[in-house]
């Protein structure tokens, strides 16, 4: 593969409520991310379709949706008590947008492309879904082939994940975690790029370009 | 007694006299340094002490000079550069000989301080029987000599003729008379320092060296290099002007993580007054430093902001590395126009992060508040978190704004910022207007104008403008206990109107008895804007954010709208946003009156056909109706101010907002 493309494929994600969160925080306020880290999609696609090893990134479209809150009792099955009311973030369409829209892009290997047989499905991401958040309308667009870019990451994606999504040079770094399942029942917090990071790779991943020195 | 130390600053206590005054009392003088003036004049001999020969900075470019002793060359010459780094306009600007030749015969020269975002400043200042001047008689002159001789620092000086410098402009002439004397001697001296702890003096052949960094120079300009026009004059001292934005990835979720706010008040201060780094400081706010360092080999930027990754702060820097002659704070225009010429000369601009390394790898649970460290298990009340050291520390740290949590019904948080991106930028349009439209510049050639624009370094003009926002800062918190409703009774009590942490003047909450409330906190922002700042009203880089909510509503919520500003005035209660500038805010302060239920129905069927239409035009026509037109001319005229339906009714229903009883 020429160095200067990276060949992804798009798909469209619709849904009219999901809540991404950013980690519980005081345990009375959950904040919703406007992108799809590389970690939620890799467990949703591992529950609906059983793929183990897809790299996925996505970003909802600005004018297509909104923020809102929902507020409630989480309920302690263990204690049969309800706990305190938790006011969680979401999105949801803007007025005279059919749905919240997401672009996802799926790094092409052999695995993606029979990925693509499965489409149009639905898939649940993110929280609260037993209230029925999350749940999504997904389905291909197109093969995308991204030309090499410097700017600013609009998206979420494990460090160590860069090289598969042809981030060839890191410039700078803004670091947080995101969950990473080791097994069913736990996982660890791996490092990740956040959004705001420089970085040369593929334009998909880009938004703005930095235009000025690095080493 | 004979000082024994060098003090930079002192090399322009020259300009602090009033040449004609002295002359017309018989005093022979030429120009304002003193270095070839007749003593005898005065009946004193000629001061001798290390500072006197700063008078000399203005002539002397080389090592090999023989004008002074040699042993005092070195410093001359570090505060002649520091002096070129601190002017406004380069002192080697391209301009015509004509122009050159109307300045030395003092033909521009204005008086006092012209400053860009408050051109009536002096006048004022002389209207309270203030004057620049603090040398007017011989006796006087006689006490300045004195004084070189023996001041024992800097601090001393500004003490002592703070007033004076503060009115006295660095150069008198249009339209170089921007900045203060005070400012720019601030600026000089911090950078003098500078260049003189990173660079050694060395003899060798009988000859006189500076060295910084293995680049050995004797002159001046082989050191700073020419302007950004001479592509060959490239300058061997290369150093970085860096700015400092500090953040931190805490968010709100208890009160007391709000002492954060004070933890970075009080790093920032304390790396910005401790006597082995304030000299980089050159200027800083409660959340920016701009920082005057060496290269990464002679002082490495994470080692001097060590303390700052201790305590998990994160520093975005936008470093601008460059040969000392090209430095300038207007970072991003300089790039551009030096990357569209062809020259061999250095100047670097990157962006940079510097904090702690992340582990690669936590284990759960993770730190609810930063949600960078792990996170072991605190419990209160009902509610179980996660907690880091340093997000504990911080928790422990007091309980600020301790009443909030008694208040009930609806609250505000309100948060003023310095857009320091959009200050730069004003500064520049500000400088451009004063070339153009200042009486005394309109018989100058527009070559030589668009000289000056290009010559232009807002550096010091920017570190006068951060004052000047300190004092507003100061004032705005003074008169917001001043404020008198109906009857004449205080507005807001220290139990009503909470400043969480002591010393951060930018951010306050308050109760929001009724929308006046709000309406009354923007008038004074609005009032002192005017008055500080009368010439960025348009367009301000001071910005003022207040978030209207139940006392429940999540703090950090209301903190992510206070850190993104959008205009001059930004307003949410949510659900609903409004941002106008302030003439927008003015025109609808002095329009809408209190509740009318006809101007609502109105208000919302306008609005209505506007989100269905996406049509001004189909809006106007409904305004323009011959009984609308009748009934609420008002709004006719408020959407000739460009403004929209939505922005009207969403500050008719601020404005009415009723009286809230608990």
């Amino acid at each position: 593969m020429n160095d200067s493309y990276k060949t992804f494929l798009h798909f469209e994600l619709r849904t009219q409520t999901v809540a991404i969160g950013e980690r519980v925080k005081g345990g009375t306020f959950r904040p919703c991310i406007e992108t799809i880290p590389t970690s939620t999609l890799k467990g949703s696609f591992r529950d609906h379709f059983g793929l183990e090893k897809v790299a996925a990134i996505g970003f909802f479209r600005k004018e297509t949706y909104e923020r809102a809150v929902f507020t409630y009792s989480p309920f302690d099955a263990l204690l049969k008590t309800s706990k305190l009311p938790i006011s969680l973030e979401y999105l949801k369409p803007k007025k005279g947008s059919p749905a919240a829209i997401a672009d996802i892009y799926v790094v092409k290997d052999g695995v993606a492309e029979m990925f693509i047989k499965s489409m149009p499905a639905e898939i649940s991401i993110g929280a609260l879904k037993s209230k029925d958040f999350g749940r999504c309308k997904i389905e291909y667009v197109d093969e995308v082939k991204s030309d090499l870019k410097i700017g600013y990451l609009k998206g979420r994606l494990l460090e160590e994940e860069s090289s598969t999504f042809g981030i060839v040079k890191i410039i700078k770094a803004c670091y947080g975690y995101l969950f990473y399942p080791t097994s069913r029942v736990s996982g660890v917090y791996k490092r990740a790029l956040f959004e705001g990071s420089i970085v040369k790779g593929p334009e998909i991943l880009i938004d703005g370009a930095y235009e000025y020195d690095y080493d | 007694m004979k000082s024994e130390v060098f003090i930079s600053e002192l090399h322009d206590i020259g300009k602090l006299a009033d040449v004609k005054a002295l002359k017309d009392l018989g005093i022979k003088l030429s120009g304002q340094t003193f270095q070839n003036f007749d003593f005898s004049q005065l009946n004193i001999s000629t001061p001798s002490s290390p500072s006197w020969y700063g008078q000399y900075s203005n002539e002397i470019g080389s090592l090999t000079s023989t004008r002074i002793p040699e042993h005092y060359l070195p410093d001359v010459l570090l505060t002649s550069m520091a002096d070129e780094l601190s002017s406004a306009i380069s002192r080697t600007w391209s301009g015509s000989k004509k122009f050159k030749e109307r300045k030395e015969k003092d033909e521009l020269v204005a008086k006092g301080l012209y400053v860009l975002w408050n051109p009536s400043f002096y006048d004022k200042e002389e209207e309270r029987g203030n004057y620049w001047a603090a040398f007017r008689t011989p006796d006087e002159l006689r006490k300045m000599f004195e004084f070189i001789d023996e001041c024992k620092n800097p601090t001393d000086f500004f003490e002592r003729f703070g007033k004076n410098l503060k009115l006295t402009a660095e150069d008198k002439s249009v339209p170089f008379n921007v900045v203060d004397l005070f400012t720019h001697l601030e600026l000089t001296g911090k950078i003098y320092r500078i260049l003189k702890k990173h660079s050694r003096v060395i003899k060798e052949d009988d000859k006189l060296y500076l060295e910084y960094l293995n680049k050995r120079v004797q002159t001046k300009n082989e050191a700073t290099g020419g302007r950004i026009d001479q592509p060959n004059q490239r300058g061997k001292w290369i150093f970085r002007l860096i700015f400092c934005y500090v953040r931190f990835p805490q968010s709100f979720s208890r009160l007391q993580d709000l002492n954060i706010l004070k933890e970075r008040v009080k790093i920032i201060r304390a790396f910005s007054e401790n006597e082995n780094t304030r000299d980089y400081v050159l200027f800083f706010t409660d959340d920016f430093m701009c920082l005057f360092v060496p290269r990464e080999e002679e002082a490495k930027i994470h080692e001097m902001l060590e303390q700052f990754r201790e305590d998990r702060f994160i520093i975005d820097c936008e470093e601008m590395e460059a040969e000392l002659s090209l430095l300038t704070s207007s970072m991003k225009n300089a790039y551009c126009k030096f990357h569209n010429s062809s020259t061999s000369r250095y100047l670097k601009l990157y962006e940079k992060r510097v904090s702690m390394e992340p582990s690669p790898e936590l284990h759960p649970n993770i730190c609810d508040s930063c949600q960078m460290e792990h996170g072991e298990e605190a419990r209160k009340e009902q509610v179980r978190e996660y907690l880091c050291n340093t997000c504990k520390r911080i928790r422990d740290m007091g309980e600020p704004a301790r009443e909030y949590a008694e208040w009930k019904g609806k609250a505000a948080w309100m948060k003023i910022a310095l857009d320091q991106k959009c200050l730069s930028d004003r500064i520049d349009a500000l400088f451009k207007e004063y070339v153009d439209n200042s009486r005394v510049m309109q018989s100058v050639d527009v070559n030589d104008k668009n000289k000056l624009k290009e010559s232009f370094r807002p550096l010091a003009v920017q570190m006068a403008f951060v004052k000047d926002y300190e004092q507003l800062l100061r004032e705005f918190k003074d008169k917001i206990y001043e404020i008198e409703d109906a009857e004449g009774n205080q507005f807001f009590t220290k139990e009503t109107f909470l400043y969480p942490i002591d010393d951060y003047n930018e951010f306050g909450i308050f109760k929001v008895y009724s929308g006046e409330a709000i309406l009354k906190v923007i008038d004074t922002f609005t009032n002192l804007l005017e008055e500080y700042f009368p010439k960025c009203v348009d367009n301000s880089p001071i910005k003022l954010a207040i978030s209207v909510a139940h006392v429940k509503y999540p703090y950090q919520e209301h903190w992510r709208f206070l850190s993104e500003p959008k205009e001059t005035i930004d307003i949410q209660s949510s659900p609903a946003e409004l941002i106008l500038n302030v003439k927008q805010y003015k025109t609808l302060r002095e329009k809408i009156g209190k509740e009318n239920v006809k101007l609502s129905h109105f208000l919302h069927r306008l609005a209505d056909i506007k989100e269905k239409t996406d049509s001004d035009m189909t809006v106007r026509i409904e305004v323009y109706d011959k009984d609308n037109r009748k009934k609420f001319p008002v709004i006719l005229e408020l959407l000739e101010e460009g403004l929209t339906p939505k922005q009207i009714l969403e500050y008719y229903n601020l404005a009415r907002e009723e009286e809230i009883h608990e």
